[in-house]
């Protein structure tokens, strides 16, 4: 656990915050897109969230997350300057060379947005291109995309359930279109589980991959809180994201 | 070289099995011990009725090395038991049942449905140090020891294992044990011990006490079974802070037969871990013109 203190921490759009914090220590790995960090909210509880951005020569890291229950409560509540425990980074994360090719699309509901900056930053340094949709329910929900993404995805399609902003429907339907409109090397999805179970169906013969979330207690192995199931897998070790197919026994566990 | 090894009368390819509580509460988490290579799997610590744990933080690396951790007896209950076991044998492993509990009703209760499900046998833990009124609250008293043991192995035929920890009395306790019935002793568990963040100024853990394991114990758990096997030549397995195979060959050497590896398996390195050690150990034997581990165990008695 690492000691860090918040710099910033404020909400950017209906029960979403922008959390920001600096790590007492430097730490010398760069993370990969899509591990995560584990928040220790001192007396409360720890949160897993997804590293939105990080800035290693700063040790700086930013965090995107959505009011839920009594840690993300308290933690909107802790004020700059408060110190924190963390845990990073978490996970295996996802090596560019395991993708198909260079032009990615990737695909998020509500605050799956949280590990997509950081994602874009690794990709634009090593000649990728990301293509975003990111879907919200109403125009309220949608947080400023600027000061979401410090460094630009190659485009972004916003979608709206209520038909306020950008296209009107989910961003599965959106994200359907925009890949038959163009072509693609690989495609991920973030979001809550039952869009990812139909991701895997309606995309089923690309095998896109998704972020999974299970209940992550240690971080470290040991627990085995997080495991997924019908695999041999554990969440805080091998994900958050797989293939569809890696996980196609848990996937037909979930609720439609 | 061969490292099989015989415990209570099981027998097993090589003496590297996990720690109880690494893993082993479902079905998946077999089948990834496996995968790791162990020649047997403990499972979690197992109570009648399910447990939650406690809350978050339950597991925190030290800055120091090793880790601390109050997980707070988390399981799925005895119903689960029959699972673990079924997938065990799928694998072609022994399983070793951990059963917790807060008396000897508790603990006949589930050890019975651990032998009724087939697991090859059991471990009491007698010595977690942080979930109130288990573990190492009963296993420090020599006398409670013994009536826990006994109740366990007068109703069971499967074979016994008490696993102790550290505390004044544990070379009372081990004797009591097997007078008991134990066929094995497994020592030794994680050590009472707490972790402070000093910029919140607040203990880290949610359970504020936990238990220290990893390599800051290894000396702890060598000195414990150097003398438990001086005093009683019991059957040992040997855990606490093994993490490679020199920390395993040590406990050998003073008295184990066979090592547990809890803490090691961090990160999800269990496979890679595993194979170290059994390597180092084919070495270290033929270096030392052993021909099996039985010839090494207990061996640096003889001083
Ligand atoms: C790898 C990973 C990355 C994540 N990234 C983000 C992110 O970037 N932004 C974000 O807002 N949320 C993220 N989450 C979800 C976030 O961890 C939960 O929203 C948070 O833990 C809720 O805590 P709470 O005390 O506020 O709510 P609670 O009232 O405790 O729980 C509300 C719901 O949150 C989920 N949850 C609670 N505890 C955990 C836990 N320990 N592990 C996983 N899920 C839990 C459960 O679905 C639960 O029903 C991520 C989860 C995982 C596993
Ligand atoms: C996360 C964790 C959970 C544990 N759970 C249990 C348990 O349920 N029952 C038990 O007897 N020991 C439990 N232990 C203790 C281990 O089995 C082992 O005795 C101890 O960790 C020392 O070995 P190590 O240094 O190799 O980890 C746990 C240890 C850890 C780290
Ligand atoms: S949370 Fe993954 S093993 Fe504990």
């Amino acid at each position: 656990m690492k000691p860090a203190r918040i710099v910033l921490n404020e909400p950017i759009a209906e029960d979403l915050y922008l959390l920001e914090i600096e790590l007492v220590e430097p730490i010398d790995k760069e993370p990969k897109p899509f591990q995560f960090a584990s928040l220790w909210i001192p007396r409360v509880k720890e949160i897993p969230l997804s590293i939105s951005y990080a800035e290693l020569e700063r040790s700086r890291f930013r965090f995107i997350y959505k009011l839920r229950g009594r840690g993300t409560r308290a933690l909107s509540e802790t004020l700059s300057g408060s110190f924190l425990g963390v845990k990073i980074p978490l996970g295996r994360g996802i090596d560019l060379r395991e993708l198909r090719g260079k032009k990615l699309l990737v695909v998020c509901g509500g605050v799956g947005i949280a590990p997509l900056p950081y994602l874009v930053r690794v990709c634009s340094e090593n000649g990728y291109e990301v293509h975003v949709v990111c879907g919200f329910r109403t125009r309220q929900g949608v947080p400023p995309i600027d000061l979401v993404f410090p460094i630009s995805p190659h485009s972004v399609h916003i979608a709206t359930e209520d038909c306020s902003v950008g296209y009107c429907g989910d961003a599965l339907t959106l994200a359907k279109k925009v890949s038959k409109s163009e072509n693609f090397d690989d495609l991920i999805f973030v979001g809550p589980s039952f869009m990812l179970k139909k991701a895997c169906e309606e995309f089923r013969d690309v095998d896109p991959m998704i972020s999974l979330e299970t209940l992550v207690r240690c971080g470290l192995g040991l627990c085995g809180s997080c495991y997924i199931r019908g695999s041999t897998k554990l969440l805080c070790v091998d994900g958050p994201v797989f293939r569809c197919s890696e996980v196609s026994e848990y996937l037909a566990g979930l609720p439609d | 070289m061969y490292l099989d090894i015989d415990v209570c009368g099981i027998h097993l390819r090589h003496p590297v099995m996990n720690a109880s509580g690494i893993l082993g509460s479902h079905r998946e988490h077999i089948a990834r011990l496996a995968a790791y290579g162990v020649s047997a799997i403990v499972t979690k610590t197992i109570t009648s009725q399910p447990r939650e744990g406690y809350e978050t933080p339950i597991v925190i690396e030290l800055p120091s090395g090793g880790v601390l951790n109050a997980v707070g007896l988390a399981n799925p209950g005895k119903e689960a038991i029959h699972e673990l076991v079924a997938e065990a044998k799928k694998f072609g492993l022994p399983i070793i049942v951990s059963i917790g509990g807060r008396d000897e009703r508790e603990f006949v209760d589930v050890a019975i449905e651990a032998e009724k499900s087939g697991a090859d046998a059991i471990e009491l833990n007698l010595s977690c140090p942080h979930a109130k009124g288990y573990g190492i609250e009963i296993g420090s008293e020599p006398n409670i020891v013994r009536t826990i043991v006994r109740e366990v192995s007068s109703v069971l035929r499967i074979p016994v294992i008490a696993k102790l920890g550290i505390c004044d009395k544990l070379v009372t306790s081990a004797s009591r044990a097997l007078e008991a019935g134990a066929r094995a002793l497994t020592l030794i568990n994680t050590v009472r011990a707490m972790y402070i963040d000093v910029f919140s100024a607040k203990p880290v853990l949610s359970n504020v006490f936990g238990g220290l394991s990893g390599p800051p114990i290894h000396p702890l758990a060598v000195r414990a079974i150097y003398e438990v096997y001086r005093e009683l030549k019991a059957e040992i397995i040997g855990c606490g802070g093994v993490y490679d195979w020199r920390s395993a060959a040590e406990m050998i050497l003073a008295g184990a037969r066979a090592v547990q590896i809890g803490t090691a398996f961090i990160h999800g390195s269990g496979r890679k871990v595993v194979e170290s050690i059994l390597s180092g150990l084919r070495e270290w034997l033929r270096i030392l013109g052993l021909k099996s581990i039985y010839e090494a165990i207990g061996l640096a008695q003889r001083v």
